[in-house]
């Protein structure tokens, strides 16, 4: 543990951590570009450059290992100085097109200029002109004006997904960051060198001049494409999501996040359904929840004999426990299964084959509420002919043609798929980007899911568990009911029935998350560094 | 906390020539017929003036603030770059912009939607000082035309273009400053497909 002193403090930080980390231990925030925290260090942008005593030149603080007696200054003249002349060197052909460039707001070029430097430009010559929209792969699109060559993404994506498609080409002010001959960067991770990107070089052709950043709500929030749940920054404006973006949980995906879940928002907004559908007809909200209480009633007066309960794992842990004690208590003997969508692409990083993300949640639930919850291919052979389904995200046909060919059918989803468009009975519930909740990825780990700001709700649809109190559908004819306030009483509810959840607290999941099981053990604040900006 | 002084108000002080109240009330009277007499038959010293509205009309000073305008390019598209910044610098969020991507590679974006609420607009030229191309200008001289419902005060791209500036109602050229007359320089082509100019196109003015 050496024991150095930054800027007149003295500190003790873990051997090999460089000066970087140690000044943010002290509260100092060294400015950098080229340095990340998650990637090897190449010390070319020169910005972090500091003092160290008996050393005869400025020292790169991001390559610097902090060791026993150092005596470190990061703001002598000495310093500022040296700043001050990186910027004006990395803005000498930078074309100041901050107007219409979609990084400016969260630019670190601005940010470091407003920080380090803030002279005007002594340029005179012509800026070098190089290609401003060059398209790198079907996602991304490259500024070489804009560009400071710092190699961020060129390092990534030898580093984390292996796959070296990007490359520097040329020397001087004439080089520029490039794909090799017809190979374009169609890499499942290539979104993440847009954020990675301390200037607007590269851009997102997704969110390309959608939105100024500035004008965006940011909600924490966690991807539900897969199973592994990502966190996310989810930014939306007037009730439309512009884009995700990852946020750093080291114990879940770092700082980055696959381009499938990014877009992931898109097929919600697509597919929303909007209003309830009886027989596949528009219908008004009461009659489609008169029908309702109708299919519900029979279903409690068989107890649930001869009917299936198909449940999405895209239900939040409160959906699913609302329903599946609904299920228990009033349905006994009816048969539940997974339905969800279907098993896609996987991968050694962050993608997971299954594309569901709460199947681990859910699993627990019913474990603990005594459920048996199957998959339809678990060796079915009569099909139920009464049937409720709980979460449409189903592309499984077997699963949708079920539905629509039941006798009695009552589904209460958010998107308008065959299964939604084909029941008796539809009814609408909320998309993850409206409802709050929580998920439980792949390893374990209770995650909160927010709603955005802005996004309400579409048309008279509730969150997963909201779905049965609001529209009173536990007032079917003989059910038993129950009574909760918000998503936090059924979540403690949750956390009194289902044992790895105990002593867990909606509000007390905090950013990061908790692990199944670790309810009391991690009441206190997470060790974890607060979310920051992934450019950070 | 702050020390709090109290203050009281007084009154003028009224004598008993004021309060014999006519002889007052006579000077006030006074001055009134003065000008009635002045302006109904003082010939050249009239100094009040009608006018007959609408037929006839006083011009307004040069910095009154009317409708927006944007303001063209050479060849009539909006000089604007759908950069948002009068949109952001509005206090009361009147402007509403769609970018989109322009057909020329040295402009890359213009706005595809660019729409002024005419009813919300509160008329404080935030949008024009905040404006880095000058794309937007209050210099038309003339009020919003009265409307009988609210969609007609929604100004559009068409119509925020198609009004005049007061110099080019006076047939004069109109001088433009933006920022992009510093990029005026052109980029070299961009490559399809994601392939990399070879050092021999680029351009002379590269070193």
């Amino acid at each position: 543990m050496p024991k150095l002193n930054i800027d007149g403090q003295d500190i003790e930080v873990p051997a090999g951590e460089n000066l970087v980390l140690a000044a943010r231990r002290i509260g100092v925030e060294v400015p950098v570009f080229c340095y990340h925290e998650k990637l090897s260090i190449a010390a070319n942008c020169r910005m972090c450059l500091v003092e160290i005593e008996k050393m005869p030149k400025l020292q790169p603080a991001c390559q610097t290992v902090a060791t026993d007696n150092m005596i470190v200054k990061t703001s002598s003249p000495k310093v500022i100085e040296a700043r001050a002349a990186v910027m004006e060197f990395l803005l000498v052909n930078h074309p100041l097109d901050c107007p219409i460039c979609d990084k400016a707001g969260e630019c670190m070029l601005q940010d470091n200029y407003m920080g380090h430097d803030g002279k005007s430009s002594r340029q005179q010559d012509t800026k070098t002109a190089k290609p401003r929209l060059e398209v790198l792969g079907p996602l991304v699109n490259y500024n070489a004006e804009r560009c400071i060559m710092c190699t961020r993404c060129v390092r990534f994506m030898d580093e984390i997904p292996k796959n070296t498609q990007l490359g520097v080409f040329g020397r001087g002010d004439r080089n520029v960051i490039g794909v090799f001959d017809g190979k374009p960067l169609d890499d499942p991770y290539s979104l993440n060198v847009v954020e990675l990107c301390p200037v607007g070089a590269l851009g997102s052709l997704d969110f390309r001049f959608e939105s100024r950043v500035w004008s965006l709500d940011k909600t924490n929030s966690v991807c539900d494409g897969c199973s592994k749940g990502c966190n996310t920054e989810t930014h939306s404006k007037k009730e439309h999501v512009y884009r995700m973006i990852p946020r750093r949980n080291d114990s879940v995906n770092d700082t980055w996040m696959c381009d499938e879940g990014r877009l992931s928002y898109h097929a919600h907004e697509e597919q929303r359904a909007e209003e309830p559908l009886t027989d596949g007809k528009r219908a008004s909200d009461a009659t489609a929840l008169s029908a309702a209480l109708g299919v519900l009633a029979n279903a409690v007066k068989e107890k649930g004999n001869g009917w299936g309960v198909f449940i999405s794992p895209t239900l939040t842990n409160e959906g699913a426990f609302a329903w599946l004690s609904y299920v228990k208590a009033n349905m006994a003997q009816a048969k539940v299964y997974f339905s969800g969508r279907a098993d896609g692409v996987g991968d050694q990083l962050l993608r997971r084959a299954d594309k569901n993300p709460n199947r681990a949640g859910i699993k627990a639930i019913a474990e603990a509420l005594g459920i048996p919850v199957g998959t339809y291919t678990d060796g079915i052979t009569a099909k139920p002919l009464r049937v409720v389904m709980l979460g449409t995200e189903t592309p499984d046909d077997r699963i949708s043609s079920i539905v629509n060919a039941a006798q009695a059918s009552l589904v209460i989803g958010a998107h308008l798929t065959q299964a939604f468009k084909g029941a008796k009975v539809a009814l609408l519930s909320g998309t993850v980007f409206e409802s709050d909740g929580s998920f439980v990825n792949e390893d374990g780990r209770v995650q909160r899911v927010r709603p955005c700001h802005g996004v309400k709700f579409a048309g008279k649809s509730y969150a997963d568990w909201a779905v049965m109190l609001s529209q009173g559908l536990d007032k079917a004819v003989g059910a038993k009911t129950f009574a909760w306030a918000n998503t936090e009483s059924v979540f403690a509810d949750l956390a009194n029935a289902v044992k790895g959840f105990s002593g867990m607290r909606l509000l007390g999941l905090g950013l990061h998350g908790k692990a199944l099981g670790s309810g009391r053990a991690t009441e206190s604040p997470s060790h974890q560094q607060a979310s920051s900006p992934v450019g950070a | 906390m702050g020390k709090i002084i109290k203050v009281r108000a007084q009154d003028a002080e009224v004598g008993a020539y004021e309060k014999a109240y006519l002889p007052e009330i006579t000077k006030g009277i006074g001055i009134t017929l003065r000008h009635v007499v002045k302006n109904l038959f003082g010939g050249d010293e009239k100094y009040t003036r009608t006018v007959s509205y609408p037929e006839e009309k006083v011009e307004y000073p040069v910095r009154f603030r009317g409708a927006h305008r944007l303001t063209p390019r050479e060849d009539g598209a909006p000089r604007c770059v759908a950069c948002f910044m009068c949109s952001t610098a509005c206090p009361a969020r009147c402007i509403n912009i769609v970018a989109e991507e322009s057909d020329d590679p040295n402009i890359e974006k213009r706005p595809k939607v660019f729409e002024i609420d005419e009813l919300k607009c509160i008329f404080c030229g935030m949008c024009v000082e905040a404006c880095p191309e000058d794309a937007i200008r209050m210099d038309t001289g003339e009020h919003v035309k009265p409307f009988t419902n609210r969609a007609d005060a929604v100004y559009g791209k068409v119509d925020l273009l198609s009004m005049l500036g007061r110099t080019e109602k006076n047939g004069e050229q109109p001088v433009y400053r933006g920022a992009h007359e510093h990029r005026a320089r052109q980029a070299p082509q961009h490559s399809p497909e994601g392939t990399l100019p070879v050092q021999d196109e680029q351009p002379e003015d590269a070193h």
